[in-house]
């Protein structure tokens, strides 16, 4: 049996307070808004890369490839000529920019006549009549999506200029698909014959789809040619995924930093409403409610309020959502490929989570602060300060829970073994741990500022932080998580901005790199060129790079066959095995980036296996190098080596050294060269400012969300301030009376909300540090392979300061200005 | 032979209608298969107005001027154990353009080709068949005359001399042919006007059409993990042309038979939108030593007996009385086994077919033109 | 009806030790009005709050209707006062979220009666104690009398055996707190409640049936002039 008027009277006491249920409203909304907001931005940029893999794989359950390379058209045409062969469909793909177009598309060469089985919308496109004829004979014929017709401005019939390796090619839209799910945003489809032409393929497929039983896996088996390899579908998925794992990391942490606020916010906010109604529970009792009674009607009102909250919360979050996803996309495309997000993903995941936090989270954080409200006496026999002499016993108690959770996260990020989620683990444990230790520090700090404090009504501040603490502790904490993340975040962004400026620096310090013109989608030197700049006078030392990507344990390493000038050499950051490591790469051994040394557990004398169309080539390290330069992994080896191994392949890369440094004369000389060659010049310089721009995009989203989980907390703060100042509404009052000026009231007020600012940026400076020495140590290790030096920026850390200042300055300001304007009278006669 | 001449380019069409997308096609599309199939070629392919001087092998091979071209290939085999089979395979070679495609790739050309595959395993009932698609370019499908050979993907016909002994090799999921065709006592047979094969008043609307009639045969028919050998006869119409149907012609009835008496009476009926025989129909009767006596509408007379109703509704005449009084032939074709629809891109009833009546024999017959429209 | 015995209550701060009562004993029959006569901090709200249930002696009984109310676990002893006990207090102790009707038909709806019949009953109350019509009015729309009288109407509205009156008239003026307490023993009378008033004033006492003077933790018999 549950009294209605119970509810109504709590519902009401909701709405009487308005800016006590709004905050308190306010916390659960945003919370889920945030969470649901990120999570949809991460799903969205997934989806995406899943729409545009799922749709070049189509039905395919199998693909032949030839490891680093392309696959010769025979072994395909062999193949399908022979009776029983499986479906089959080959492929040709590249990326291709456009003129005037950020990032790149992917052009896809298919054969509309093997394609039935594979990729039916795609092959289902062709629904008109003189299609087949146009499609197959006029060279350039293009289909793409609507969307993308939309964003490069072309209609059927229209032409369009891409540009491959330099060359330029012209396409002509045969056909702009408007079905929904036809053709993926970023896909340029044409005939196999036009891709071969515009890509420069001739006599050569990136690869055949097959779809396979287990019976005909055997057939094809059996007749593999040498150095082709047949892959799984599930193999080129992890291939496709694995380029957005960085991103997708980053977006992580941010969504569980999120969540981490959101349900600081939902207890803070809740815990308030509960204290500030001692008095009403009490009157309640008296007359015969039972504790029972009374938590069921907090537990109800707080169920109304989330269900209220997270249905806002949703919204708001679908809508905040689409604005992050926009931005994750850009930055997809800019870094990748071109994905434009016209519709959200609305996943059940995402919503699940966020409805969870709504509800169930807030029901929990309810549940200790409605323990505490049904266990009000009857009638309010404890004071105020017995309620605070309460929660501060409380504190120890909470300090050790805090302590022992730090002391978790800690051992299960860098102490256990496990993976990138296992660190997550650790690192939600370890800020959740210093949150319930932010009271007690608190505590720490503020008797050694009680003893500090000028006298009077500065002192009186300081106190009085201390007796509110049952109160203010949760709000600090948010504050204090939301600092911390922003401390974190931030070092280990900066540490790994200072680590790949440094790594860049020192590799790149040759005076100037040639590569082909189109190099970035892998076109090569001509000979004749290598050979005309090896003549010229003004080059005093030359590098030579030319790479491949192999398959190594499910990763796509970069194999690089280089003749390294000495300067060259000093440029590598050798982590181990450094002293005879040249005398090894000179005789054979290979340099292995510390990626990959890390993901196959390699050490300098241990031996690494590569695959070549004659078998696996095995290989001694010589010495693991800092690089940042792929997560998959780079190996270096000897020019020599590699010629043997893969020989004939042009040079992609490179490296001039001047001389007597002269690097202006040595640039004329090669500049010359470019009118015969079709080449690109730039200077180190200039290539670790585009390194780093792009470093700075990827990171950008970073920066947003660390500004939206600072409001967040801003409101936290603001909505805990509020609550509070009002309700000492009549202790104003009687300072008031007692003689106190509209300024001292508010600058006791603002005092407290600094005060309370700075505590919880003092708390969340080593916090912060430490959840960015997790990261780094960490999660940035076991997901990348990489380690770097941890370099705290000052600045940083001082902005950290400021940015708690002004959020606690900040929601000080109405508190004080109404408090302050109050007319004291009604509050002292009031009980 | 009519057969295939504007179906291909139906064919074409409405292969990426239905079979690319998973739904059917769009009223509207459909409309537009018909104008495709009432549609003329390209005026720049070369077109059939005069018989010619047929020059072989250089015309087993392929002609690139013309738009449409096959290698049709029809038989009724027995195992040792006396088990019967029919078989189809059908190489179609479409032009697209006029002339060489331009030659950005190697992948890039103007031809196409299509092939048809069946067997009817008439003890057991069941019809086998399959459909498979091929540009001429990188060695994926084609054709050459010396040495001979047709194919496409794994499909194909190829011998070692000029034609014969002909190679046949077909093998699809689950089935498959793989025989020799000796070239036997019968010459080639040209049709109609010296090999010139008018299909409606409108010059140029011809083929260039002849047909090999009795072609001994031996080999394996593979159904399932089942090998059985065989041997039988054989039928090939070769025919190529750049003509389309007329707007009044709604299908055919093509009947190829070999009798037992060493004869062979091959009679396509062109019915008008109406059903009736358009004028343009013909057919041959092909003497014991080849001699021919060409046959007119005027002198057949055809009469569906029986239809066998697909699944979809359509329903095929698969028996009929065949009649030449002056001829005195009075045949019953029956077909010998009902079901036998290529159900593919297009819809249509080719199988194995008895003959009885007047005269015993076997044969093969295709219907056209029933399914939905034209 | 009520009866206490032996009841000793004593408040032990650090090594401050203060004994509000020892041994207390005194008896109210049933339909009894008592005055509690007692000075500032002679401990007449903790002896309220131990007849209630809501503090808990050091030693010593309370009996409600032969109840042992300190032998009860707590929620019976929520039950009881819900039941058996109404309650009025020197502040009122109004819900302020609750419209003065609201506040006195919760204590039926805490019992179980339904909406209408509570709001009924509390009604006919409210019109009993004068504020007829002033139903929907929110308590801080009311003026302290008017507060009293909706305070004393939730305390009666469920006709608990015993009536608990906490200088009732203590934050009223004069004539205000004379009216209510004339209404407060005439209605307590009408419906046959005991009725344990306690006060600082004799003026109010007199009111009362008997008179107990509550000093140094004990209680004599007061002789009403």
């Amino acid at each position: 049996m549950f009294s209605p008027l119970l509810l109504r009277a709590g519902l009401r006491y909701m709405l009487r307070h308005r800016w006590q249920g709004l905050l308190a409203l306010t916390g659960i909304v945003l919370g889920v808004a945030v969470v649901l907001a990120v999570d949809l931005a991460n799903s969205g940029a997934r989806a995406a890369f899943e729409l545009s893999a799922q749709q070049l794989q189509g039905k395919a359950t199998h693909r032949l490839v030839m490891p680093g390379g392309t696959l010769p058209d025979e072994v395909y045409v062999a193949l399908q000529r022979q009776s029983g062969a499986p479906p089959m469909a080959p492929v040709v793909n590249g990326w291709v920019e456009i003129e005037g177009w950020p990032g790149r598309l992917r052009l896809a060469g298919f054969d509309l006549f093997a394609e039935g089985p594979f990729r039916s919308e795609l092959a289902g496109v062709s629904s008109q009549v003189g299609f087949t004829t146009d499609w197959l004979t006029q060279p350039g014929a293009l289909v793409l999506g609507e969307s993308l017709a939309r964003a490069l401005d072309v209609a059927e019939g229209e032409s369009l200029d891409v540009l491959y390796r330099g060359k330029s090619a012209t396409l002509t839209v045969l056909h702009v698909d408007s079905s929904a799910s036809a053709v993926a945003d970023d896909l340029l489809l044409v005939d196999i014959a036009t891709a071969k032409s515009v890509l420069q393929m001739e006599g050569e497929l990136s690869y055949v789809d097959l779809i396979l039983d287990a019976d005909a896996e055997a057939w094809i088996r059996q007749r593999l040619p040498a150095g082709v390899e047949l892959q799984t579908a599930l193999e080129q998925a992890q291939g496709v995924t694995r380029l957005s794992a960085a991103f997708e990391l980053n977006l992580t942490a941010m969504s569980l930093l999120a969540l981490l606020v959101g349900m600081f916010l939902v207890f803070n906010a809740m815990t308030f409403s509960m204290v500030q109604r001692r008095n009403l529970f009490g009157r309640l009792r008296a007359i015969g409610v039972t504790s029972r009674e009374l938590f069921r009607m907090v537990l109800l009102e707080a169920l109304i309020l989330a269900v209220l909250g997270t249905l806002i919360g949703l919204l708001l979050g679908v809508w905040l959502g689409q604005g992050l996803t926009r931005l994750v996309a850009a930055t997809v495309s800019e870094l990748y490929y071109n994905v434009s997000v016209t519709a959200l993903v609305l996943d059940t995941g995402s919503l699940l989570i966020a409805i969870a936090l709504g509800v169930l989270a807030t029901l929990i954080a309810t549940l200790v602060p409605a323990w505490h409200a049904a266990r009000t006496p009857p009638l309010t026999t404890l004071s105020r300060s017995a309620l605070e002499q309460a929660a501060r016993h409380a504190v120890p108690l909470w300090g050790l829970f805090g302590v022992a959770l730090l002391l978790i996260g800690l051992t299960l990020a860098l102490v256990l073994p496990g993976g990138v989620i296992m660190s997550f683990a650790g690192l939600f444990s370890l800020v959740l741990g210093a949150a319930m230790m932010t009271p007690m520090v608190i505590r720490l700090l503020h008797s050694l500022l009680a003893r500090a404090a000028p006298p009077g009504i500065w002192r009186m501040g300081v106190r009085d932080l201390d007796r509110h603490l049952s109160r203010l502790g949760i709000a600090v904490a948010a504050l204090m998580v939301a600092l911390s993340a922003s401390v974190g975040v931030g070092v280990m962004v900066e540490s790994m901005r200072g680590s790949v400026n440094t790594w860049l620096s020192d590799l790149l310090n040759a005076d100037l790199y040639v590569a082909a013109e189109g190099f970035d989608q892998g076109a090569q030197l001509t000979p004749s060129l290598v050979e005309d700049v090896a003549r010229l006078q003004r080059v005093d030392a030359i590098s030579r790079y030319r790479e491949r990507k192999l398959p190594i344990d499910g990763r796509r390493v970069e194999v690089i066959g280089a003749h390294l000038a000495e300067p060259s050499r000093q440029g590598f950051a050798l982590l181990s095995g450094a002293s005879s490591a040249w005398q090894a790469f000179d005789e054979g051994a290979v340099l292995v980036s510390e990626p990959l040394a890390w993901h196959l557990g390699l050490a300098p004398g241990d031996t690494l296996e590569l695959p070549t169309v004659d078998g696996p080539l095995v290989v001694k390290v010589a010495a693991v190098f800092r690089d940042y330069a792929s997560e998959h992994g780079r190996v270096f080896m000897d020019e020599k080596l590699y010629e043997r191994v893969w020989p004939g392949q042009p040079l992609n890369t490179l490296a001039l050294f001047a001389r007597d440094g002269d690097v202006e004369a040595m640039r004329r000389e090669v500049s010359e060269l470019a009118a015969e060659h079709a080449i690109v010049i730039t200077s180190a310089g200039a290539i670790l400012r585009e390194s780093m721009a792009v470093f700075d995009r990827t990171f950008r989203i970073t920066e947003v969300l660390r500004i939206l989980s600072l409001i967040v907390a801003f409101i936290g703060v603001l909505s805990a301030l509020m609550a509070l100042q009002l309700e000492r509404g009549k202790e104003y009052a009687v300072l008031r009376a007692l003689g106190l000026t509209r300024g001292q009231i508010a600058g006791l007020i603002s005092g407290e909300s600094l005060l309370m600012g700075l505590l919880a940026a003092c708390v969340a400076l080593p916090v912060g540090i430490l959840m960015a020495w997790v990261l780094i140590e960490s999660v940035q290790r076991r997901a990348f392979g990489w380690t770097m030096p941890f370099g705290v920026d000052g600045v940083l850390l001082m902005q950290t300061v400021l940015v708690g200042l002004l959020a606690a300055g900040l929601a000080a300001l109405y508190p004080a200005w109404r408090s302050a304007h109050a007319d004291p009278a009604p509050q002292l006669r009031e009980d | 032979m009519l057969r295939g001449c504007s179906l291909l380019m139906l064919l074409l069409s409405a292969w990426l209608l239905t079979a690319c997308g998973q739904e059917p096609p769009p009223p509207a599309a459909t409309i537009r298969v018909d104008e495709a199939m009432g549609g003329t070629p390209d005026p720049d392919f070369a077109r059939a107005f005069e018989p010619r001087a047929f020059s072989f092998p250089g015309d087993h091979g392929p002609h690139p001027d013309f738009a449409t071209e096959w290698w049709y290939l029809t038989g009724n085999l027995e195992s040792d154990d006396g088990r019967r089979f029919g078989y189809q395979l059908t190489l179609f070679r479409v032009g697209l353009r006029p002339g060489e495609a331009v030659q950005d790739s190697d992948w890039r050309s103007n031809q196409v080709y299509m092939g048809h595959l069946a067997v009817s395993d008439i003890a057991a009932g069941k019809h086998y068949s399959a459909e498979r698609f091929g540009r001429a370019a990188a060695g994926l499908a084609g054709a050459t005359s010396r040495p001979f050979e047709v194919w496409l993907g794994p499909w194909g016909l190829h011998s070692d001399g000029d034609f014969f002994p002909l190679e046949l090799e077909a093998q699809d999921d689950g089935f498959g042919l793989s025989l020799q065709l000796l070239a036997g006592d019968k010459p080639m047979v040209l049709q109609g006007e010296r090999g010139l094969s008018r299909k409606s008043a409108t010059p140029g609307n011809a083929s260039y059409y002849y047909s090999f009639t009795r072609l001994p045969t031996t080999g394996e028919v593979s159904i399932g993990d089942a090998i059985y050998r065989v041997q039988g006869n054989s039928w090939i119409d070769r025919e190529w042309s750049s003509s389309a149907l007329d707007t009044d012609q709604a299908g055919w009835d093509w009947f190829a038979l070999q009798l037992e008496d060493g004869r062979e009476l091959m009679f396509y009926q062109l019915r008008t939108r109406e059903g009736e025989m358009h004028a343009f129909s013909r057919g041959v009767l092909v003497e014991r030593d080849g001699g021919v006596h060409e046959l007119s509408p005027e002198q057949v007379k055809l009469t569906p007996l029986r239809y066998w109703q697909a699944d979809d509704g359509t329903a095929y005449p698969v028996e009929w009385r065949l009649q030449v009084p002056g001829l005195e032939l009075d045949l019953s074709v029956q077909a010998s086994l009902d079901d036998q629809l290529m159900d593919h891109t297009v819809q249509y009833w080719e199988g194995a077919v008895d003959v009885s009546g007047s005269h015993a024999g076997r044969g093969y017959l295709e219907l056209s033109g029933y399914a939905g429209g034209p | 009806m009520i009866k206490v015995d032996n009841l000793t209550r004593i408040y032990q701060t650090g090594s401050n030790r203060q004994v509000v009562f020892d041994a207390l004993t005194f008896e109210v029959e049933k339909g009894e009005t008592v005055a509690l006569l007692g000075a500032s901090g002679s401990g007449k709200t903790t002896l309220l709050n131990l007849i209630s249930g809501i503090d808990t002696p050091d030693a010593g009984q309370v009996l409600i209707d032969g109840v042992d109310v300190h032998a009860l676990g707590e929620p019976q002893r929520t039950l009881l006062r819900r039941r058996q006990i109404g309650f009025v207090f020197q502040f009122f102790n109004l819900i302020p979220t609750l419209t003065a009707g609201e506040n006195v038909a919760l204590p039926l709806e805490l019992l179980g009666s339904d909406d209408r019949a509570a709001r009924e009953r509390a009604d006919a109350l409210l019109e009993q104690v004068g504020l007829g019509g002033l139903g929907m009015r929110y308590p801080e729309t009311l003026s302290g009398g008017e507060q009293q009288r909706a305070a004393i109407a939730r305390a009666l509205v469920h006709q608990p055996a015993v009536l608990l009156a906490d200088e009732p008239t203590g934050n009223l003026d004069e004539d205000t707190g004379r009216l209510i307490i004339d209404l407060l023993t005439a209605l307590a009378r009408q419906q046959g409640t005991t009725l344990l008033l306690v006060t600082h004033s004799m003026q109010v006492a007199q009111a009362a049936d008997r008179v107990l003077r509550l000093s140094h933790g004990r209680v004599e018999a007061v002789t009403v002039p």
